[in-house]
C-alpha cells in the first residue's frame, strides 16, 4: 500500500496490567462510518492500541469492508478503557462478552 | 489549501488566506453539544454513541464512561481554540506540537462528524452525490475542506496517505 511509512505514533503511557481484573474476555468492536477518514482509523487504532502501521491498516480495512470487526479482545476494565479512548476520537465502538 | 510540513516533534502549518477565520468559527459548532449533550438530538447520539449493542450494558457504561469522553473531547476543542487563536495578525502560520496534533485531529473529525450527521451522510461515496448547489452546499464545502485538512495533518506529520478517493483526490477536484 502506497505511503506506509515507518513513523512511530505513541501510545499514552498508561498501565493497566496491575490493574485490570481477571474476568476476561471482552471484545471490543469498532464499526464502520461514512465519514471516518480511512487514515484517521489507521491513525487511531495505533495511538489506542499501540498496533503496528500493518496491523492497524488490516483491522481497518476489515471494518470498511465488514461494517464492523473486532479489533481487541482484552479483561472488561481495560475494554472499556479502550472504549472511551475509540469515542474521544470519534470512531463508533461497543463492548461485547466474548461468547463461549 | 494551507501547506504543511513536518519539524522536529510537530508540524508547521501555514495557512491560506480565509482559512483561519473558517477554523476560528469551528469550535462554536461544537461547543454547546459538547457542554449540554442532548441524546434527544442526533447530533449528540453520534458524538456520544452506544458503548454496547445491549440497552442496560450501554446503560451501565455511559455511567461510567460519558464524562471522560465528554471531557477528552472538550480539552481536545479548547486545544484547538488556543492554538488558531494564538496567531497574531501578522502572521498566517502556526505549529503544532504533538499533543496539538492529536487535539486537532480528534476536534477536526468531531466537526466533521457533526456536519456528516446534519447532512445525512449514509455512506462513503457521498462526494459523489453532492449537487453543487442546494441549501446544504456551504455545509458540503466546509466538510470537504477540513476532510483536506485532516487527511494533510496525517500525511504529514505521520506518513499516513490517502487510502482511497474519498480520502482526497476526490474532495480536492471538489473544491476546485
Amino acid at each position: 500500500m502506497k505511503g506506509i511509512g515507518t513513523q512511530t505514533i505513541e501510545k499514552p503511557d498508561v498501565d493497566l496490567d496491575s490493574k485490570v481484573g481477571r474476568d476476561w474476555p471482552w471484545n471490543v468492536i469498532v464499526w464502520n462510518d461514512s465519514v471516518n477518514l480511512m487514515s484517521y482509523v489507521v491513525f487511531v487504532f495505533q495511538r489506542v492500541f499501540g498496533y503496528s502501521r500493518e496491523l492497524a491498516t488490516r483491522l481497518m480495512l476489515e471494518v470498511h469492508r465488514g461494517g464492523k470487526t473486532v479489533v481487541a479482545t482484552e479483561a472488561r476494565e481495560r475494554a472499556e478503557f479502550h472504549i472511551a479512548q475509540l469515542h474521544g476520537y470519534g470512531l463508533q465502538a461497543t463492548l461485547q462478552k466474548q461468547e463461549g | 489549501m494551507s501547506k504543511i510540513r513536518k519539524e522536529k516533534n510537530g508540524i508547521r502549518i501555514a495557512l491560506q488566506p480565509g482559512e483561519l477565520n473558517i477554523l476560528r468559527n469551528l469550535p462554536l459548532r461544537l461547543k454547546g453539544v459538547l457542554e449540554k449533550p442532548d441524546l434527544s438530538s442526533k447530533i449528540a447520539r453520534r458524538l456520544f454513541p452506544p458503548s454496547a449493542e445491549s440497552a442496560s450494558l450501554d446503560t451501565e457504561l455511559r455511567l461510567l464512561l460519558a464524562e471522560e469522553i465528554r471531557q477528552k473531547k472538550l480539552e481536545r476543542l479548547r486545544d484547538f481554540e488556543q492554538t488558531v487563536n494564538a496567531i497574531g495578525n501578522d502572521t498566517s502560520e502556526l505549529r503544532l506540537s504533538e499533543k496539538s496534533i492529536d487535539a486537532w485531529l480528534g476536534f477536526l473529525n468531531d466537526i466533521r462528524v457533526v456536519l456528516g450527521t446534519s447532512l445525512d451522510l449514509q455512506d462513503e461515496s457521498w462526494i459523489e452525490s453532492v449537487k453543487r448547489s442546494g441549501p446544504w452546499f456551504e455545509e458540503m464545502t466546509l466538510l470537504v475542506y477540513l476532510s483536506i485538512l485532516q487527511s494533510s495533518i496525517l500525511r504529514h506529520a505521520y506518513g499516513l496517505d490517502a487510502m482511497s478517493n474519498n480520502d482526497s483526490r476526490n474532495k480536492e477536484n471538489y473544491l476546485q
